[in-house]
């Protein structure tokens, strides 16, 4: 029996999609402003599973970890009032330029500091969308991993968990400490409470530095060589058609002048 | 890091997947290019499929033993194989399965990675990997630092090149059991086999001006199944309830690059935009011509995709001289 069970959800603060991000030509890195700074919608999905396993179990804590600028502060604040018991940013000018290796070493060393029975991750993210983030801390971490979870619960002691992808169901289990992604086809993330939005104000995150974690001496394992806008996309035909078959005729005519059919 | 390329061909129970096939040429071209080898992970099954014995690859490699299933398992065959092939450089399609599967190779062997790679180039002796980022507001390249690997996630459908097959011999590799692991307790496995959105050459999707889920199993699927694709939806539509979230295109869906995408009664909020930017050409029908998917549109037809779509698929079909 896992008594009191330790959760730490790592989220990671992205650029709102709908704002146009800025990158800074010079140092090749996005010019991030707070308010176009979110949570990632994927690692929500992992907040609301962290959430529920409290709910059976209300002795547990949920801790919520993440590696990112001084300006995501306000968006992490958000998570307060989702009920988090505590919020651990990573903050320091070494982190910045860090590429996904050396993020997750990072994070690695954070968690290992936290001794979480279970991590959980979201399975992307929406600026990098890599999706390899769980299993590379997994690896790094040394800990069994389940992932893309549409359900995480805990039976007699073992943690178990439902995946259902590309045509696959499986049901996993796994005794603790494991790491686990959660899916997008788990419950959707709960809405704050008037009573935690109003105690989240007085609630700050832990910040954690480069020297707090002893890690000032990682470096990316990958560089950037060139950022560039993407090519623009030739400008379109617009048809106006009545008839039906006059509009398939003329979209079968582009196809065939294309050779996609 | 000099070295050898390895790809990975991700198995289900109908073989090896497109996705990773996709990239046997490419493999191939690189090393060429950097005139070192190049072979392949079999992973998800212990045999290889039989259309892998004739590539453009000098060896396959593939588990003596063990749950191919697991994930664990896939992580570390494909480990072993590295080892085995001296290739720091591992070719990834970017399915689920393999996006998981280079996060656990990465930090088996210290790896930097590149993700949504749409060109791989090789410059000055060092592989170089563009890839779309934000949504597809920047184009970004990257190379790995010299003393390390690199794991490259490729969107699959992205590469048309062909390379020179010839038989290719397959080396067995033991797969140790880890200590301590995640058991599958049950595992079903659905036997229709479907075209994954991600790996289809054309996608239908639907949106919410669909009015319901009748269309989806209708005439939607219908022009995906004379073309040789699968139907997606809108988030709107999976919010619904009309289509499951396995065929959501978009931010919280998945990222397609099908030669042809047809958008049907979808406006094209910039959520859905960033799903299926980077595909081919893309066609557009709906009753709006002030839609947003009309800035990125190569056809945008007004008129009403009840009447419109049905009766393309009856000229397709009548062209192909399909009954």
């Amino acid at each position: 029996v896992i008594d009191p069970l330790k959760i730490v959800v790592c989220m990671k603060p992205v650029p709102d999609t709908a704002a146009t991000p800025r990158i800074d030509l010079a140092s090749k890195r996005l010019v991030r402003l707070p308010g176009e700074t979110i949570l990632n919608p994927f690692d929500e999905f992992a907040l609301e599973a962290a959430l529920r396993l409290r709910d059976a179990a209300p002795e547990a804590t949920v801790s919520v970890l993440a590696l990112a600028p001084g300006g995501a502060k306000e968006a992490l604040r958000k998570v307060f009032a989702l009920g988090v018991d505590a919020v651990v940013h990573l903050c320091d000018e070494h982190f910045e330029g860090s590429d996904g290796l050396m993020t997750a070493e990072i994070l690695a060393v954070a968690l290992r500091r936290l001794e979480p029975d279970l991590v959980l991750c979201g399975t992307e993210s929406t600026d990098g969308g890599g999706g390899y983030l769980p299993t590379l801390l997994a690896g790094l971490l040394d800990l069994p991993a389940m992932t893309a979870l549409r359900a995480l619960r805990i039976e007699a002691g073992r943690f178990v968990g439902e995946r259902d992808i590309d045509a696959v169901f499986t049901r996993l289990s796994c005794d603790p400490p494991l790491l686990a992604s959660i899916g997008k086809a788990a419950p959707l993330p709960r809405y704050a409470s008037l009573k935690n939005i109003m105690a989240a104000k007085k609630k700050e995150a832990q910040i954690w530095s480069a020297a707090d974690l002893g890690v000032t001496s990682y470096t990316p394992a990958t560089e950037l060589l060139r950022i560039e806008p993407p090519p623009a996309r030739g400008v379109g035909r617009v048809a106006k058609h009545e008839d039906p078959t006059t509009a398939a005729e003329a979209i079968l005519a582009f196809l065939n002048e294309r050779h996609l059919v | 890091m000099i070295g050898n390329v390895l790809v990975v061909l991700e198995h289900d129970a109908h073989g090896a997947r497109a996705a990773g096939l996709g990239l046997l040429a490419p493999a191939a071209r690189i090393a060429r290019e950097l005139g070192v080898t190049a072979s392949g992970a079999v992973v998800g099954a212990l045999a290889p499929d039989a259309r892998l014995l004739e590539s453009p690859l000098g060896r396959l490699y593939a588990a003596e033993s063990g749950v191919a299933e697991a994930l664990a398992h896939a992580i570390d065959l494909t480990v072993a194989a590295a080892r085995a092939a001296e290739a720091p450089i591992i070719l990834i399609a970017e399915t689920t399965r393999g996006r998981e599967l280079a996060g656990g190779v990465a930090a088996a062997l210290r790896a930097g990675l590149g993700t949504a790679a749409h060109a791989l180039r090789v410059c000055a002796g060092r592989l170089e990997v563009t890839a779309a980022k934000l949504g597809g507001s920047v184009v970004t390249t990257c190379a790995a630092r010299p003393e390390y690997p690199l794991v490259v996630l490729v969107r699959p459908n992205t590469f048309r090149e062909h390379e020179a097959a010839s038989a290719t011999p397959v080396t067995k590799l033991l797969v140790p059991v880890r200590a301590r692991d995640v058991s599958i307790e049950e595992r079903r496995e659905s036997e229709e086999q479907t075209i994954m959105l991600e790996e289809a050459d054309v996608v239908v999707s639907g949106g919410r001006g669909l009015g319901g889920p009748e269309p989806f199993r209708t005439w939607l699927a219908d022009l995906a199944a004379v073309c040789g694709g699968a139907v997606g939806a809108s988030r709107a539509v999976v919010d619904a309830g009309w289509a499951p979230h396995a065929q959501q295109v978009g931010q919280t869906g998945k990222t397609v690059r099908p030669r042809l995408y047809f958008a049907v009664a979808i406006s094209g909020a910039i959520q859905h935009r960033v799903g299926m930017r980077m595909a081919g050409s893309i066609v557009a029908i709906n009753k709006e011509a002030e839609i947003p998917l009309a800035e990125i549109a190569d056809l945008l037809v007004v008129g009403d995709a009840f009447a419109v779509v049905p009766e393309l698929t009856r000229l397709i079909r009548q062209q192909k001289g399909m009954p």
